[in-house]
């Protein structure tokens, strides 16, 4: 259900955290992820929130760690709110190194999330949001069937000018109609 | 003048607002438009409860609410900041009046514009925007009269009546707004 032909998705373990952390804090993943100061996350912010994180455990939300079938770690995707009533979800995802990324690792990784959000956490829409510069993350998200429904202009300051933001999505209709070919 | 507009002034909420506010609140035509919840009635200690959380926010850069009321002073419903992003200088707004006879009069509209001129003079926004649903056709009317433009449209993302809606996301920028206002 989670394993692909070339990286799984699994639960987040405590032992992980040093290496999420440090993949977390390659400057590219936090240039591209986040909206806030581009600054690294110190370890303890990830040790409380896996302590917050694992106490509130209910089974209704959800982070994967992604690794390569040979067990290495190399990236983390999850969801950022779970809407049940209105059945959508953001969905965000990082590969850590340079060496893992533009081999479709990350790609394998959504498709495996997008199937898992629509064949087992029965929603209607899975969307994500996307910096303008980030190119190669627009066009592995195309290719699992996002498209772009719209353009936030200027949200994201960074490198010392504003940068829209693209929001893409995906309907369960649009998922089936790809299922079918 | 700040907070002084052509129909109704915008001032800190009052305990005496809150049993209209409980009122308007419950009524589903209201709530239909306001919130991605499904209409859920609220009681006076609903509202009670909500004020004396919104009072220990202290951090006005991070959102707040205003009373709208007419120039005689009856509260028609509330405005704000749900969320700012202080880096990236972008204000998530919300508006509501509760009242239905002052619905589709220019209420809201007026509201909204003293809320722009507040945030975009006094705060430094540099964008401020709103989700609305996308049979809200009035709303979306008074946002664009107050120069709000059409972003984003978010597929199916609301659920009600029995079937999926778009959320129309819309937009003004700092420039956008002085331009128009002639500044």
């Amino acid at each position: 259900m989670l394993t692909g032909k070339n990286i799984r998705l699994r639960e987040v373990r405590k032992e992980d955290l040093p290496v999420i952390n440090e993949l977390g804090n390659e400057e590219e993943v936090i240039i591209n992820l986040t909206t806030r100061i581009p600054a690294p996350t110190p370890l303890g912010v990830d040790e409380s929130w896996y302590e917050d994180y694992t106490k509130k455990y209910d089974g209704n939300f959800v982070q994967f760690v992604i690794e390569k079938l040979d067990g290495t770690v190399i990236g983390k995707c999850g969801t950022m709110g779970l809407d049940w009533k209105d059945a959508c979800t953001t969905v965000w995802i990082f590969i850590g190194k340079p060496e893992n990324r533009g081999k479709g690792y990350g790609t394998e990784a959504l498709k495996l999330f997008v199937d898992f959000a629509f064949m087992e956490m029965n929603l209607n829409r899975v969307q994500l949001l996307v910096f303008d510069f980030n190119k190669r993350a627009i066009s592995s998200y195309e290719k699992v069937g996002f498209v772009v429904e719209g353009i936030y202009k200027q949200e994201v300051y960074r490198n010392g000018s504003y940068h829209d933001v693209y929001q893409m999505g995906i309907l369960r209709k649009e998922y089936d109609m790809r299922q079918r070919g | 003048m700040l907070f002084q507009g052509q129909l109704v002034n915008l001032r800190a909420i009052k305990d005496e607002d809150l049993k209209s506010a409980a009122e308007y609140m419950s009524d589903p035509e209201i709530m239909y438009n306001l919130d991605f919840d499904a209409p859920f009635p609220q009681s006076l200690e609903d509202q009670k409860h909500w004020m004396e959380e919104d009072r220990k926010n202290h951090d006005r850069y991070k959102g707040f609410n205003l009373a709208i009321e007419t120039k005689d002073g009856k509260y028609l419903g509330s405005c704000g900041v749900n969320h700012m992003d202080k880096k990236n200088k972008v204000a998530q707004v919300g508006i509501f009046i509760g009242d239905k006879e002052y619905l589709g009069k220019g209420y809201g509209t007026d509201a909204m514009k003293l809320l722009l001129e507040y945030l975009f003079d006094e705060f430094n926004a540099n964008k401020v925007k709103l989700g609305v649903f996308s049979f809200n056709k009035r709303a979306i009317r008074s946002y664009e009269k107050c120069g709000f433009k059409v972003e984003v449209i978010q597929r199916e993302a609301l659920y009600r009546f029995g079937t999926y809606h778009d959320v129309i996301n819309m937009a003004i920028m700092k420039e956008e707004y002085y331009r128009d206002r002639g500044v």
